[in-house]
């Protein structure tokens, strides 16, 4: 499924993403308000901004031109139309994945593009519960950002619901691969930036 | 399982009266245990004075365990006659089976499918040990001796792997309560024995070494059914190859991760190699688990108790837990001691002007301080004051709160070693082998 699907099939869970909408032309391009972020919405391309797909947009010129950009190098795809958040938080990032011995399991830590420099991250197997997702979270070397680090302070708790609700998601729909990169934690609430899934087992 | 392990009837086929064959040393050992032992044989009349029998079908009784130790060719068809004549459990000894190839794979296939209702160990397996009951051990004694009883129960995918840490073992008279070896796991693995190891009343450890699971959506179910504690090695943690990224949780994840979370999440001790499985095993099966994470130590060498701070309270080569703040009333039990250099906060160095009598004053007001949750006991014959009466001293507080002993030297300190085994305390010789099995029972009571 496509970035756009995946988000809504996660929104339907409750879980928060940017509003945002399809478009495939400028007449559908209007009215969502600036700044906003345009993307390429496609389930084959799974690096977005190494191959250019993403623009930060601040008016109603630039969407124009970026939308131009992407049409003459992906013309037969559509893109997401989202606004940009600007709230300030920490990158983090949630997968789901198969393995092979044990079955489904979650991942949880820190995000970004820096995730897989880092590597600071953690798994359970699936299902879990509140204990198991503390306990994942607490199992990081950057714990200490999840519990307000140096006068940044996030909200744990959404994060822990945001685990709950992603495993049920995974379980509920057999997805087998899932990759939520940013997801940004904020003083209030837990928002998915980017999502990638994909359905059935291995 | 009681067939196999504590068979009445068993088996040989493949038995042999020539020195040095397989057939012969099995079938010796075996014929020391209280079961009633047949050799099967078609080219021997007899065996040590036993009639030998052309096919395990001539024999006219019940037989609970069949030690096949012919090559893997005519295995195959000796496993089918077992299960004709309805023996319980057959322990096909001999490799050459799926760990060669194709061919040998398809010979387990032809094994399992004539197995009906007789239970498989093996094949390439040494089978079970449980000490003084059964050994299907084929390694020579004199080479290999076997452990003695004890509490510990070792599961073990590699055979050879787990006879030389018995071996081993025996340095410190560490015992087993039994060792069974998985070999190419046709039939049983190691879900079935941690399962029936979890009901065995003379077990209170599970040690398992692993190189991959048979089943482990099986393995989640039974490990959380399970109370008591398992100690695992898992072998084979680097992956061959990197995957095709096609998402960061991929890159991310390789399943040696995935055997991490799966511990952590079902209270498994994990462990990185034999002397830690081992180590570990002995201080989760002999010791209650820690109920928080401070520490005392006591020591009459100085840099003793600088060396083990350091290793208890680091992050980064230490265990990141903390020394106890000892109570007043502790404090005044130890001034009492007064010995005029000593170090009366923690860690608590009596100097090598200890004598015996005032390290187990000092050990027991330790024992009884309410800030303290588990020492560390340094057991040093250096110092002319302390004597190996001291052992028993400290075998005699056993039962209070968790106890582990590291003891530095020679020929004293593995022998105290040996004597703090007998009364199951754990004890090692090296102070971060000491503070490693304090942590394992801290994890495992924070786990609980």
């Amino acid at each position: 499924m496509n970035e756009f699907e995946a988000k809504r099939l996660l929104q339907e869970h409750g879980i928060e993403v940017p509003n945002g909408r399809l478009i495939r032309n400028r007449d559908e391009a209007r009215g969502l308000g600036y700044p906003a972020v345009l993307k390429v919405c496609s389930e084959k391309i799974l690096h977005k901004s190494d191959v250019g797909g993403v623009h930060f947009v601040r008016n109603e010129g630039e969407l124009t031109k970026a939308l131009d950009d992407l049409l003459s190098r992906f013309p037969n795809e559509q893109f997401l139309l989202e606004e940009m958040i600007e709230e300030k938080g920490i990158e983090t990032i949630v997968g789901v994945g198969w393995d092979r011995d044990f079955g489904r399991f979650i991942m949880a830590g820190i995000g970004g593009v820096m995730a897989e420099l880092y590597g600071d991250v953690a798994f359970r197997l699936l299902p879990i519960d509140r204990t198991n997702a503390i306990a994942l979270v607490d199992s990081l070397r950057g714990k200490r950002l999840f519990h307000g680090f140096r006068g940044m302070r996030v909200d744990s708790e959404a994060f822990y619901d945001l685990l709950l609700k992603v495993a049920q998601i995974a379980e509920e729909n057999d997805i087998r691969d899932m990759d939520l990169n940013p997801v940004l934690l904020t003083e209030k609430r837990a928002i998915v930036l980017d999502a990638k899934i994909v359905e059935g087992r291995k | 399982m009681r067939e196999l392990f504590d068979p009445e009837t068993i088996v040989v086929i493949g038995a042999s009266g020539k020195e040095g064959k397989v057939g012969n040393l099995i079938f010796r050992y075996l014929s020391e245990s209280k079961a009633e032992v047949y050799p099967v044989n078609p080219n021997e009349a007899e065996i040590s004075g036993k009639k030998c029998y052309r096919s395990v079908k001539d024999i006219d009784a019940d037989m609970d365990l069949a030690v096949i130790c012919t090559p893997a060719k005519v295995c195959v068809e000796n496993v089918r006659e077992c299960a004709e004549k309805g023996v319980r459990f057959a322990i096909p000894i001999a490799g050459g089976f799926g760990e060669v190839g194709e061919e040998g794979k398809k010979l387990e296939g032809a094994m399992r499918r004539c197995a009906g209702e007789m239970r498989i160990l093996g094949p390439n397996t040494l089978g079970v040990l449980v000490p003084g009951v059964i050994d299907t051990m084929f390694l020579e004694r004199e080479r290999s001796p076997r452990p003695k009883k004890g509490r510990i129960a070792l599961i073990s995918q590699s055979g050879a792997t787990a006879a030389t840490i018995m071996n081993g073992a025996n340095l410190y008279s560490i015992g087993f309560s039994a060792f069974v070896g998985l070999g190419n796991r046709v039939d049983l693995n190691e879900n079935d024995f941690i399962e029936y190891f979890s009901d065995r009343e003379d077990t209170d450890a599970i040690a398992l070494y692993l190189e991959s699971f048979a089943d482990g959506m099986k393995f989640r179910e039974i490990v959380e059914k399970c109370e008591k504690p398992i100690i695992m090695l898992k072998a084979g943690r680097s992956t061959a190859g990197a995957k095709a990224a096609a998402s960061h949780t991929g890159a991310l994840a390789g399943s040696d991760r995935i055997v991490s979370a799966l511990c952590d999440q079902y209270s498994i001790t994990r462990v990185y190699d034999e002397e830690e499985l081992i180590d570990t095993s002995r201080a989760l099966a002999y010791s209650e688990p820690m109920r928080g994470g401070r520490i005392a130590v006591l020591t009459t060498a100085g840099g003793h108790g600088v060396i083990a701070t350091d290793y208890i309270t680091s992050e980064e080569r230490g265990v990141g837990l903390s020394l106890s703040q000892l109570t007043p009333r502790t404090r005044e039990e130890l001034k009492k001691l007064a010995l005029p250099f000593a170090s009366l906060a923690n860690p608590v160095d009596l100097t090598a002007s200890a004598t015996d009598e005032m390290y187990l004053k000092a050990l027991k007001a330790l024992m009884e301080d309410d800030n303290t949750d588990g020492v560390l006991v340094s057991v040093l014959f250096d110092p002319p004051g302390m004597t190996e009466r001291l052992i028993d001293g400290i075998i005699s507080m056993k039962g209070g709160k968790p106890m582990v002993i590291y003891t530095v030297g020679a020929e004293m300190s593995v022998n105290a070693i040996r004597r703090f085994e007998e009364a199951g305390i754990p004890a090692y010789p090296s102070i971060w082998r000491g503070v490693r099995a304090l942590y394992a029972l801290y994890r495992r009571g924070v786990n609980e």
